[in-house]
């Protein structure tokens, strides 16, 4: 039964809430976000070495910019999207994960 | 059999068998629902194994290769047809192989990825060029094996082996929204889709003819499917396990190559990023070689050409020149600046609609008297067959509803 209910999601799913349409860019954003404090994390623990964390840092920024480029309707999460562009790349973790963190509770609400 | 050959194959089956690919999406599998994915990789592997198995043994007894018996039984018509699908599906497979690879150079090194993306495509063309067939399997294949450093790290984290021994049991998690379960869905048809990609059969019996198998070689070949792609699965579960274990709490959906590396460093330091990154960089760049390969023996087959790397690069020269042309296509895409993680999604949707036309034909061939006499499949072989013939079609049918529906995997 279960089965047969995953495979008529597709017009299941054709049935989406106001706003949804940026859900997939702040999740994108939320998890580059996470991943990015993440790589600051272990970084300042000197236990990834510098091409790793420097390219890895511009791949997650690079993310969060393409992504808050699509936003359309929540302006929310632009703010946070911003907050994280003015970030330097080696921004202390803590504060990239408030803003993913923040992130969350915007895509949850959605 | 010689012991040491088998060995070999087997241990190239093993550290060739993880890809871009599967690398990203056992990754994001983990992270996204635990361990309640396994079961899609598990089953996805005894269908690799299956088609597998089958693409060598018509490889070794019909001594011809796969696209050539697939034009003369399938007709011009609708043999067209699945060769330019292939090229097409395998191309941005290609395309997405040399772009991870170059992103892990990128990472590894600093230096920017355009550049590793060329340097990594003349690395592999001259590969192909200078190395015997066999060495050009092996050397990317067993250099891939320091990829077990992934299975290292997974024992070091000391995770719920109750938890995972539960993955490999068919389920659907409970509780979760139409959304999460849209994910699921799609989550599921990538895996299958990754697991069994159609270069796979087409480099694996063309590798057969290459290696000159015959009759005696059948039970080398499913050995080397069952224990080789089975342990080579494994490698792809353990990804899959840690990313649940390191990155779900964290909410990380990792959506990079160079993701997975930390789920090596988190355990093992310094040491064990660099074995991670150099394990994927040299697997990744083996199913770069595959796929071109396997798109270029499709084409010289299907038309008849000559074609092999046990033959000198200019005794077999359209094929030569095709197997350039298309490594050189595949970095122009890389060039082009798109994000490699689309390409992958890409290659992985096109894959999926492939498989049906990719395995029906070496179903029936398999199956078929004239071709194969007294090794044509049993009823085990023609029912597995069949059965999962049955599950890629849904599958197909599902895939680019599901992507859309879930903006490729992301909500």
């Amino acid at each position: 039964m279960r089965l047969a209910f995953v495979l008529a999601l597709p017009l299941l799913g054709a049935c989406s809430r106001p706003g949804a349409a940026d859900l997939p860019a702040i999740a994108a954003m939320r998890s580059a976000a996470a991943e990015w404090a993440l790589v600051n994390r272990e970084a300042q623990r000197g236990r990834v070495t510098p091409a790793f964390a420097e390219g890895m840092r511009a791949a997650a920024r690079a993310a969060i910019a393409s992504e808050a480029r699509g936003l359309r309707d929540s302006a929310a999460a632009a703010r946070e999207a911003a907050a994280l562009q003015a970030l330097p790349a080696d921004a202390a973790p803590e504060h990239i994960a408030r803003h993913a963190a923040a992130l969350e509770r915007i895509e949850k609400a959605l | 059999m010689n012991p040491l050959e088998l060995m070999l194959g087997i241990l190239t089956a093993v550290g060739g068998f993880v890809d871009v690919s599967e690398l990203v999406f056992a990754a994001q599998a983990g992270s996204g629902f635990g361990y309640a994915l396994i079961w899609v990789f598990a089953f996805s592997t005894i269908g690799i194994m299956v088609f597998g198995e089958m693409s060598g043994r018509v490889a070794a007894v019909a001594q011809q290769p796969v696209f050539n018996l697939m034009r003369h039984r399938l007709g011009l018509g609708l043999g067209l047809v699945t060769l330019i699908a292939s090229i097409l599906s395998n191309l941005i497979t290609c395309a997405a192989e040399v772009g991870g690879a170059a992103i892990i150079l990128h990472l590894l090194t600093g230096a920017s990825t355009a550049l590793m993306a060329l340097a990594m495509t003349a690395v592999l063309v001259g590969s192909i060029w200078v190395l015997p067939f066999k060495w050009i399997e092996r050397a990317y294949g067993l250099l891939g094996l320091v990829m077990i450093v992934f299975a290292v790290a997974l024992v070091k984290i000391d995770p719920p082996w109750a938890a995972i021994a539960g993955g490999f049991v068919p389920q659907v998690p409970q509780g979760l929204s139409v959304r999460e379960l849209t994910r699921f869905a799609y989550f599921g048809v990538a895996i299958v889709s990754a697991v069994m990609f159609p270069y796979e059969v087409y480099f694996y019996s063309s590798g057969g003819i290459e290696d000159e198998w015959g009759v005696k070689d059948l039970a080398v070949n499913r050995l080397t499917c069952i224990v080789g792609f089975g342990l080579g699965s494994l490698l792809a579960i353990t990804i899959l396990s840690s990313s649940a274990q390191l990155f779900g709490p964290l909410h990380i959906g990792p959506q990079l190559p160079g993701s997975a590396a930390l789920e090596v460093e988190l355990p093992m330091g310094r040491t064990g990023l660099l074995l991670a990154l150099l394990g994927m960089l040299f697997a990744i760049s083996g199913a770069a070689i595959e796929t071109c390969l396997a798109n270029a023996y499709g084409i010289a087959q299907f038309f008849g050409w000559k074609w092999g790397r046990r033959k000198k690069p200019w005794d077999a020269p359209r094929f030569t020149l095709t197997w350039i042309i298309l490594f050189v296509l595949a970095l122009a895409i890389v060039l082009t600046g798109i994000d490699v993680m689309r390409l992958v999604e890409f290659a992985v949707l096109f894959s999926i609609l492939v498989l049906p036309l990719t395995y029906l034909p070496l179903l029936l061939l398999a199956s078929d008297r004239r071709f194969m006499r007294t090794h044509r499949n049993g009823w085990i072989a023609n029912g597995l067959g069949w059965g999962y013939f049955v599950v890629i079609l849904v599958a197909a049918l599902a895939a680019v509803p599901l992507f859309i529906l879930t903006s490729g995997g992301q909500a």
